[in-house]
């Protein structure tokens, strides 16, 4: 409780009851509140267009650099064709150690020329 | 949220300039009272006036909120304080301390007692007159508290004084317009 409530309302009242009830230099206040206001949005727009503008630049820069960095990190076509071949052997069942490689090879070689060796076979046969 | 802190807001946000408006329209007499209190003429106390909105108006978008009074008072305030500074009328609540504490003690206690009514026929000169009287420290805190509406604890804040000393201050400042003002039994 207060106990000087009733001396404070005195004073209160009678300091508020002499002042003008128009409010002094309202135009000026709401000139510059105006203004101010103004300049506020401005504000605001100008920096949802600096994100706006940073956000499509960083979109722009991520589609073009994506097939870039693609290109970059993909297989060299020697190492491609060596995977295929890889591939295949190991879908043939042939294992992939050196000894068995060799035998592959050997293998080819042999499937390669056993038609020209059939041949040459053959021609001797006649004569 | 109260309809004062709506229109702050309102504007803040929005830019609504007819919600600051009625802001101004709404909290414009105590204003004037308060900064007619604080400055020594009205025309002083019209300019701070116009200056205390401006800085409302400027700083509207650091507002989170809270009591616009006690907010729009601390403003008028620092206003009234630059002007007095620019004017070569500042006096330092430093100087007053003791001299606000010590008048409370060289008063005699005519503290209300219970049951007893303030009377007085003082016109609002008279009290314009009696407030500026005031040693400066407890000018502000009556102020301050009956027209800005803050809390003993936001004063003590505001001035930059020990709790106890706003207290003083605030019975200094009664005690003696009741006896300038009060009529004599």
């Amino acid at each position: 409780m207060n106990e000087y409530s009733e001396i404070e309302s005195f004073v209160k009242a009678r300091l508020e009851e002499s002042v003008p009830r128009e409010v002094p230099c309202i135009d000026r206040i709401l000139e510059v509140a105006a203004a101010e206001s103004f300049a506020r949005t401005a504000e605001v727009r100008s920096r949802r267009r600096l994100w706006a503008a940073t956000l499509a630049a960083a979109s722009l820069a991520a589609v073009c650099l994506f097939p870039m960095v693609r290109l970059a990190t993909a297989p060299k076509p020697e190492s491609t064709v060596a995977c295929v071949i890889d591939l295949l052997r190991t879908a043939d069942g042939v294992e992939s150690s050196e000894e068995t490689e060799s035998t592959v090879a050997e293998m080819l070689l042999a499937w390669q020329d056993a038609p020209y060796e059939s041949a040459i076979a053959d021609l001797v046969a006649a004569n | 949220m109260d309809e004062d802190s709506e229109l702050l807001f309102a504007y803040a946000r929005r830019g609504d300039v007819e919600s600051l408006s009625a802001l101004v329209r709404r909290h414009s007499v105590w204003m004037q009272a308060f900064l007619r209190g604080l400055l020594p003429s009205a025309a002083d106390a019209e300019d701070v006036f116009q200056e205390t909105w401006v800085r409302v108006v400027k700083s509207a978008g650091k507002y989170r909120g809270g009591k616009v009074r006690p907010y729009l008072a601390v403003v008028a305030r620092s206003a009234a304080m630059d002007r007095l500074r620019q004017t070569g009328r500042f006096v330092s609540l430093d100087a007053e301390d003791e001299e606000g504490s010590s008048a409370v003690e060289s008063l005699p206690d005519a503290g209300p007692t219970p049951g007893e009514r303030f009377e007085s026929k003082a016109t609002s000169e008279d009290v314009r007159a009696a407030v500026r009287g005031l040693p400066e420290g407890p000018r502000q805190v009556l102020l301050m508290r009956i027209e800005g509406e803050l809390s003993f604890k936001e004063i003590a804040s505001e001035l930059g004084v020990p709790l106890g000393t706003a207290l003083t201050w605030m019975r200094t400042a009664t005690l003696k317009l009741k006896d300038i003002l009060g009529v004599p039994k």
